[in-house]
């Protein structure tokens, strides 16, 4: 548990590797058997003498089942690749509205926005299941895309601290890069499963036009056949499901273990699972849409029946909660509907959470020694001190403009209003780009917003952007696209835009993107840190040339970085002069070193944390920037807590 | 050659083609499932506007019944208007695909567009009124709430065309024919609304 995100990457990456290894292996062994099905159904046919070699057979095999059990795997995976709102439409679920009356799913939506703030990536679309179970599940392909859903009984049953148990989990989940796992899971588990849904057709087709024809011999043949197949997809779907279970309960456990580091409450998520023992309905979901997507909620979706209790998605309940509260008795309470406080609801406060913590307390150290390790250990971790600051941030948002990051037509306001730049004359040609491209009614609401969001700290940037997100995602997107073209238009207004404005502008497009637009294809994996130094300096030498005007100190800041980034010397002496350095190279940049796996991503956070610390001080901007820089790397920082 | 292996090659084939039927099958029905639920969860949003300015319309009705007490029947037909458009409102709420209570609620959203509307226009006669603070704030927030609606509706029309195109091209045509994807009907900007005048007071 004490592992750091990159770790975490890491193992999930390994992990889908040996699923890769297993899955080979299934494919090599059906093969076989399916070889040596029809070898005894030839015989059995009359094919002549029982020949074990027939290269050709298994070479048709070969082909067969690798075309079937793949191309099904890669069908499902795709399918489920276009991201977690695909997932959770599928299943019938309907996204909550921000701006939403009902104290319940406010709650929720309070506790989601904190959770999010906290962990320093965009608040993700919540949606709600009609079932009475209590049960929820993210779904997603990466953190910027991530949806939660939560079901009907999760609002109806759990008290605040429950829920935040609940959604601290499922955050767990969007983190630790379980998603995607779950995603190459479902797919390897249908690939599987194909061949014994052949199975089932040819037993039923077959059965059907042999008593017409008055079956004979090859009736009997052919239903065996059938039924072979069946039974071997059958076989294959529970070792299948055996590789599911095993990978799937852990990062349960581990997913569990973090929500009460999150929320450094172990009731919270204890207390939720003891009502899913108490509860008639349980965690039971009843749209069969999710029945392939069992291991993906937080407790089991389905009763376990006789053979299958063997191979459930989750550990019992009983050992979770024991795993949480030692004392447990195995007695689950009783029951019953929460009743719900409109104050808290509408003031957004915990319950039982002591005083935030003031920004002034300091709690990455300072001068900055440790800053640059302390900023990498702190990516993708969240805790109740985090949590907490996340709620000061959030209180500290002047309302109108928390208002607008609620619905699409003021958000995209906020979002022009954000990215005018501090310097009043590059704010004017900027705001006139937006009179002459925006319709007066946008306008208007741009003007309206410049003013408070101008008075904005640095520090709220970045969250209200997070914020802002999921009512962008509600536009369509013939919206996205004026939406976007007005952006460009508000970014190129003058090239000297700075460099935190048109970061913000990076990652507003990395996240809405992600939604909008095809998917573009991955360029190959980078694992090689030198050949990721090239891009990596023209970073580091906008960052130098941010933080300090002067030459000298902007090349002491760069080398720093460099140093930290290579680990010793290197070739890249001075960044070049300020007028050199493009922002589009900068964001082409970052887009390359995105690519890398989670080891070197952890290198370059440090070398961008290193560099802006060269000078014994981070400013919010600065700290502001990294996180920034982060949440391109797809590595959410956390809001710094500094002085 | 062994006898059996044209025969196995040809089961292959067709195992192949008929997976590549099955999976375009399934694609199209979940491509379907999917733009049907994505308009649906657009309607959402709109949903909670309407709502909002229903619950402004009393308070409107409120603030300007003192002034314009001799115009009774322009304020009864507001209320009256405002009670179908709710009921209206709440229908499709229940099945956002469902053309009739779409076109239902178009119909009663002009009405209640038209009454708002002339209510507006006779309130340019009293010059109190339009001095009134109460009457100034809600003027705003009605205005504000429209414009909301006015862009969650064009996002919610692009996801029911998308939704429709899908729907009637070749050869999802067949699926959304046997599975009951019917056509579904756009919220509409009513006539009386784009007359109305935008509630200035200048």
């Amino acid at each position: 548990m004490a592992t750091d995100f990159f770790q975490q990457q890491d193992a999930a990456r390994g992990k889908t590797g040996r699923l890769v290894v297993y899955f080979v292996l299934g494919i090599l062994i059906l093969i076989a058997l399916v070889y040596g099905l029809l070898l005894v159904f030839i015989h059995y046919g009359g094919g002549g003498a029982l020949s074990w070699w027939r290269p050709e057979l298994l070479g048709v095999v070969a082909a067969g089942v690798g075309i079937l059990v793949g191309g099904t795997s890669l069908f499902k995976v795709s399918q489920l690749s276009s991201g977690g709102q695909a997932v959770a439409l599928m299943m019938d679920a309907v996204e909550i509205p921000v701006t939403t009356t009902d104290p319940r799913q406010k709650r929720l939506l309070h506790i989601v926005e904190e959770m999010a703030i906290a962990a320093g990536v965009p608040v993700p679309p919540v949606y709600l299941l009609d079932e009475p179970g209590i049960n929820a599940f993210a779904a997603g392909y990466a953190p910027g895309d991530a949806v939660v859903a939560v079901s009907q009984g999760c609002l109806d049953y759990l008290t605040r601290d429950e829920l935040q148990g609940v959604v601290a989990h499922e955050f767990s989940h969007i983190l630790n890069g379980d998603m995607r796992l779950n995603i190459r899971l479902i797919g390897l588990i249908s690939g599987i499963m194909v061949l014994s849904v052949i199975g089932r057709v040819m037993m039923f087709t077959g059965g059907r036009r042999s008593s017409r024809s008055g079956g004979g011999d090859s009736r009997g043949g052919n239903m065996m056949l059938a039924l072979g197949l069946f039974v071997l997809g059958l076989v294959g779907a529970f070792f299948g499901r055996l590789i599911q279970a095993a990978v799937s309960r852990q990062r349960e456990y581990l997913a569990d273990a973090s929500a009460v580091q999150f929320t450094r409450n172990p009731d919270g998520i204890a207390g939720a699972l003891k009502k899913i023992g108490g509860l008639k309905e349980g965690s039971r979901i009843t749209n069969p849409r999710a029945a392939e997507f069992g291991h993906m909620f937080i407790a089991n979706a389905f009763a376990g029946r006789g053979l299958f209790g063997l191979l459930a998605t989750h550990p019992p309940l009983v050992a979770r909660i024991r795993a949480l509260d030692p004392q447990f008795d195995s007695k689950f309470p009783e029951v019953l509907q929460v009743a719900i406080d409109r104050q808290e609801a509408e003031s957004s406060r915990p319950s039982g959470g002591g005083p935030p913590r003031l920004p002034g307390l300091a709690q990455v150290p300072l001068p900055i020694l440790g800053f640059a390790d302390g900023a990498a250990a702190r990516v993708g971790h969240i805790d109740a001190e985090e949590v907490n600051h996340a709620h000061a941030l959030y209180a500290s948002i002047p309302d109108p403009i928390r208002v607008a990051t609620q619905e699409p037509f003021s958000a995209r306001a906020l979002i022009y209003a954000l990215l005018l730049d501090p310097r009043a004359e590059l704010r004017d040609i900027q705001l006139a780009q937006v009179k002459a491209g925006a319709t007066p009614t946008d306008f208007a609401e741009t003007v309206r917003l410049a003013a408070p969001v101008q008075a904005l700290e640095d520090r709220l940037r970045l969250p209200l952007l997070d914020l802002a997100m999921p009512a962008l995602r509600q536009m369509s997107p013939g919206q996205h696209k004026t939406f976007r073209s007005q952006v460009e238009a508000l970014v190129n207004a003058d090239q000297r835009l700075s460099l935190f404005e048109y970061t913000l502008r990076c990652v507003l497009h990395r996240h809405l993107d992600a939604q909008f637009l095809p998917r573009r294809s991955m360029g190959p994996l980078q694992t090689s840190a030198q050949e990721l130094a090239s891009p990596m300096a023209k970073v580091l030498s906008l960052l130098a040339w941010e933080g300090q005007p002067e030459p000298e100190q902007a090349a002491r800041a760069f080398d720093t970085g460099m140093r930290s980034y290579i680990g010793g010397d290197h070739t890249y002496r001075l960044p070049p002069p300020r007028e050199e350095c493009s922002l589009a190279e900068f964001n082409t940049a970052l887009q390359t070193l995105h690519q890398s796996v989670p080891a070197i991503k952890r290198r370059i956070v440090v070398a961008c944390a290193a560099c802006i610390g060269a000078n014994q001080q981070v400013s919010v901007r600065e700290a502001e920037l990294l996180r920034a820089i982060c949440d391109m790397l797809d590595c959410p920082l956390p809001p710094l807590i500094l002085e | 050659m062994n006898p059996m292996n044209p025969l196995i090659v040809t089961l292959l084939v067709i195992l192949g083609a008929g997976l590549l039927l099955v999976f375009a099958l399934v694609g199209i029905y979940n491509g379907l499932v999917l733009a049907r639920n994505r308009f649906k969860n657009a309607f959402a949003q709109i949903d909670v506007q309407l709502k909002r300015r229903y619950d402004l319309i009393p308070n409107l009705i409120e603030a300007v019944k003192g002034y314009m007490a001799h115009e009774r029947e322009t304020l009864d037909a507001v209320i009256k208007a405002r009670k179908g458009a709710m009921a209206a409102e709440q229908q499709v709420a229940a099945n956002p695909s469902d053309p009739a209570a779409m076109k239902e609620l178009n119909r009663a959203e002009g009405q209640l567009d038209g009454t708002l509307g002339r209510l507006f226009a006779l309130s340019e006669a009293y010059p109190d009124l339009k001095a009134n603070q109460n009457m100034l704030a809600l003027q705003e927030e009605l205005s504000t709430t429209e414009n909301k609606i006015g862009f969650a509706r064009q996002a919610f029309n692009d996801s029911v065309m998308a939704y429709n195109n899908r729907r009637e091209v070749f050869p999802s045509v067949m699926v959304a024919g046997i599975f009951g994807f019917t056509q579904a009907a756009l919220l509409e900007t009513a006539e009386e609304e784009r007359e109305a005048p935008k509630v200035s007071f200048k």
